[in-house]
């Protein structure tokens, strides 16, 4: 299978990360997009969208300088409310995590644990789709 | 006058007037003559007459019977001549005259006992002492209730001078009244101490008038004394009542049912600024501030239905007002009728303030509790980004390593050292922050227009290098801070200006102040790129980065934050995305 991810994250190492994780996975291939913050992030997810390209999942970070997590997600379930957001954070269990998933986000992936654990978690919400 | 029993009276009467039977029959039968020697008669008549009083004519009547019918015994004369019958008339009368006067000694002597008992009676039953003395201050008379009250007998004190029984210290005083006494002064009542057999002493007040007799001449005194040591046990614990009450840390008053003042103690007069006289008979509603009158009504028909405890709010003389807690209660008399109020009054300005104080700290405890949740939260969510960043590529590295990927492996360990080198800025800066208001140098005085040039001392090179045009009020008004952070804080604001001053062909940054109402307001104004409404706060978290690729960590605006609120100012942006950028602040102005 072929996946779209959008990656919304102030840290640019993370940017790098994901695709240099994901490239190993040997059953998907993946298309990663990323935004530097959350205005970004809407700006592109719209982009793509009204472009018709399927983006299966939104990687949103929380703290984020122009425009935070909540606002993003906030936004994105606003233009399509079927927007697969996941909260990709470092730091869980906190009331902006709770905003955020009440603003539509399906859940939260732990950025702090092991990264083959974090794709292997990503997978499986892609393939549970 | 001869006193005798009844049954003698009459052996020695019958006596008598055997004698004179003897003598009549003498000189009427033996020596038949008619002169009787009657002057002899007197004797029984005048005796019978005082003994018995009227009764005590039957013996002159008898005589004189006995004197006319005896001259029946004369041979020659039968009938009494006349001159005896005179004599006889003169018996009853005699009689009738002594019996008279006798009966009227017997009344008046009657008299002079029962008013003699009548009054040893009052004075051997009154409560208080009674002594006599002569003119020299000797005991002649002790009433019973002496002995009683200082155990001394009478023999061992009759006849003796009446300073042996007073305490050494009164001798020389209560002598110079004694003689003062006698020597017609008026003495008024006086206190002295017994000196009891027991070597105890005993209060006593003495009321003392002189003894006269029938020629007005002084002839002792006459001393009442009165035990008044419980008199004395009362005055002491009234007086160590009213001492208590005066030195009483709590202002207490007394108050009449009119509502006016009728007792003070000294705190209360200090309580108040007034003096003591001032307060005496004032209305107690004018010690009060002016909107408490209804409370203090209420407090008062409280106080004299059960009691009262509340707070009010008192005024002093000068004006002020200050918290007061009143506690009242009612004074009632023997009866139980109600006739006054008591009340104590205790100053809670202190404890007030306190507790405000404490309210305060509470709030501010809340705020930086809040505050510091937050801190927690940013720190642990920004130190732990890099982590991330290095726990991925030290997995990358691990598998390039396997693999043998030179270029891989240099990648890695490139991304591995920026996370390192960020965390220790991140670190560091942390570590800046929580210096502020822990580590501070001592506030002084100084224009503010000398920090100014300070921190464009500091920066010189930037302004040089990014061609930034500074402007700098020149009335600037003295500071009263900590001079080495204030100058970072414009240090920072200063290189925030260049850093966003965008694509602005002429930078410009203004340093100026303004007056609004009570508060002067610095600010540093420039032309760049300004910040969107929505961030005006979020830029002065730390951490907090306007966007991806501002220089930094994010910390610089909330150092400076933290210093101006460690000042005790205020820090706030005007701006306009796109319409340069305003950074206020207010400072604590120098006093001089």
């Amino acid at each position: 299978m072929d996946y779209t991810i959008l990656i919304v994250d102030d840290e640019e190492p993370i940017h790098k990360l994901l695709p240099l994780f994901l490239v190993r996975h040997e059953k998907h291939t993946f298309t990663v997009h990323s935004a530097e913050n959350g205005a970004e992030g809407v700006d592109r997810y719209n982009k793509l969208a009204g472009n018709g390209q399927k983006l299966d999942l939104v990687l949103m970070d929380l703290r984020m300088p122009v425009m935070d997590g909540v606002e993003s997600t906030i936004r994105i379930m606003a233009n399509d409310p079927k927007a697969n957001i996941y909260l990709f954070t470092a730091y869980a269990n906190t009331e902006v995590e709770q905003e955020a998933l009440d603003a539509g986000a399906k859940g939260t992936i732990s950025k702090s644990s092991d990264w083959y654990k974090t794709i292997n978690t990503i997978v499986t919400i892609l393939e549970s789709t | 006058m001869i006193e005798l029993d009844g049954k003698y009276k009459c052996m020695v009467m019958a006596i008598l007037l055997g004698i004179c039977c003897v003598i009549t029959y003498y000189f009427h039968t033996v020596l038949s003559i008619c002169v009787v020697f009657t002057h002899f008669f007197y004797i029984p008549i005048i005796l019978a007459a005082v003994w018995w009083k009227r009764k005590g004519l039957v013996v002159a009547i008898f005589l004189a019977a006995l004197l006319i019918l005896s001259h029946r015994a004369i041979p020659d004369e039968y009938v009494a001549p006349a001159y005896d019958f005179i004599r006889a008339l003169m018996f009853v009368i005699v009689a009738f005259v002594v019996a008279m006067l006798s009966e009227q000694i017997a009344k008046a002597e009657e008299t002079l006992r029962k008013n003699k008992e009548k009054y040893r009676t009052v004075i051997e039953n009154i409560n208080d002492v009674v002594v006599a003395l002569d003119t020299e201050g000797k005991f002649t008379y002790l009433s019973p209730r002496f002995e009683e009250v200082t155990g001394y007998l009478p023999e061992d004190v009759i006849g003796h001078p009446f300073t042996e029984v007073l305490a050494p210290e009164y001798r020389e005083s209560t002598v110079e009244r004694f003689r003062r006494g006698l020597s017609g002064e008026t003495i008024a009542l006086y206190e002295v101490d017994l000196l009891l057999k027991t070597g105890k002493r005993l209060p006593i007040e003495l009321s003392v008038t002189t003894l006269l007799n029938s020629d007005g001449q002084p002839v002792g005194r006459l001393a009442v004394a009165r035990d008044i040591s419980e008199r004395k046990k009362t005055e002491e614990k009234l007086r160590l009542f009213s001492h208590s009450v005066d030195s009483s840390i709590d202002g207490m008053a007394m108050g009449d049912l009119e509502g006016r003042i009728t007792y003070v103690n000294e705190t209360f007069t200090k309580m108040f600024g007034y003096s003591r006289e001032e307060l005496i008979g004032a209305e107690i509603a004018s010690i009060y501030s002016a909107d408490q009158i209804p409370k203090l009504k209420d407090a008062l028909r409280t106080t004299m239905e059960e009691g009262w405890t509340g707070e009010l709010i008192a005024k002093r003389k000068n004006g002020t007002l200050f918290p007061i807690v009143v506690s009242s209660s009612r004074v009632k008399d023997d009866e139980g009728k109600v006739i006054a109020h008591m009340a104590n009054h205790r100053d809670i300005t202190e404890q007030k303030q306190r507790e405000e104080e404490r309210e305060s700290l509470l709030k501010e405890l809340e705020v930086k509790n809040t505050a510091l949740d937050s801190f927690a939260y940013t720190v642990s969510h920004d130190l732990k980004a890099p982590l991330v960043s290095i726990r991925g590529f030290a997995g990358l590295l691990r598998d390039d390593l396997k693999q043998k990927e030179a270029e891989g492996v240099e990648r890695d360990l490139k991304y591995i050292e920026t996370a390192v080198t960020k965390m220790n800025h991140l670190v560091n800066d942390t570590l800046e922050l929580s210096r502020i208001g822990r580590v501070a140098n001592p506030a002084e005085d100084v224009p503010f227009c000398e920090l100014v040039q300070e921190a464009q001392e500091q920066t010189r090179e930037q302004l040089n290098s990014s061609g930034v045009e500074l402007s700098v009020a020149d009335d600037f008004p003295a500071v009263h801070v900590d001079r080495m952070r204030i100058v970072e804080v414009l240090v920072n604001l200063i290189t925030n200006s260049i850093n966003y001053r965008g694509e602005q062909s002429q930078p410009e940054i203004e340093f100026g102040y303004r007056v609004e109402g009570n508060a002067t307001v610095f600010f540093v104004a420039d032309n760049g790129i300004g910040i969107d409404k929505n961030q005006h706060e979020k830029v002065f978290d730390l951490f907090y980065k306007v966007d991806t690729d501002s220089m930094g960590t994010g910390a610089g605006l909330a150092i400076v934050k933290r210093i101006i609120d460690v000042h005790g100012g205020r820090i706030w942006i005007e701006s306009e995305k796109g319409k340069g950028c305003t950074v206020c602040f207010t400072l604590p102005l120098s006093q001089g």
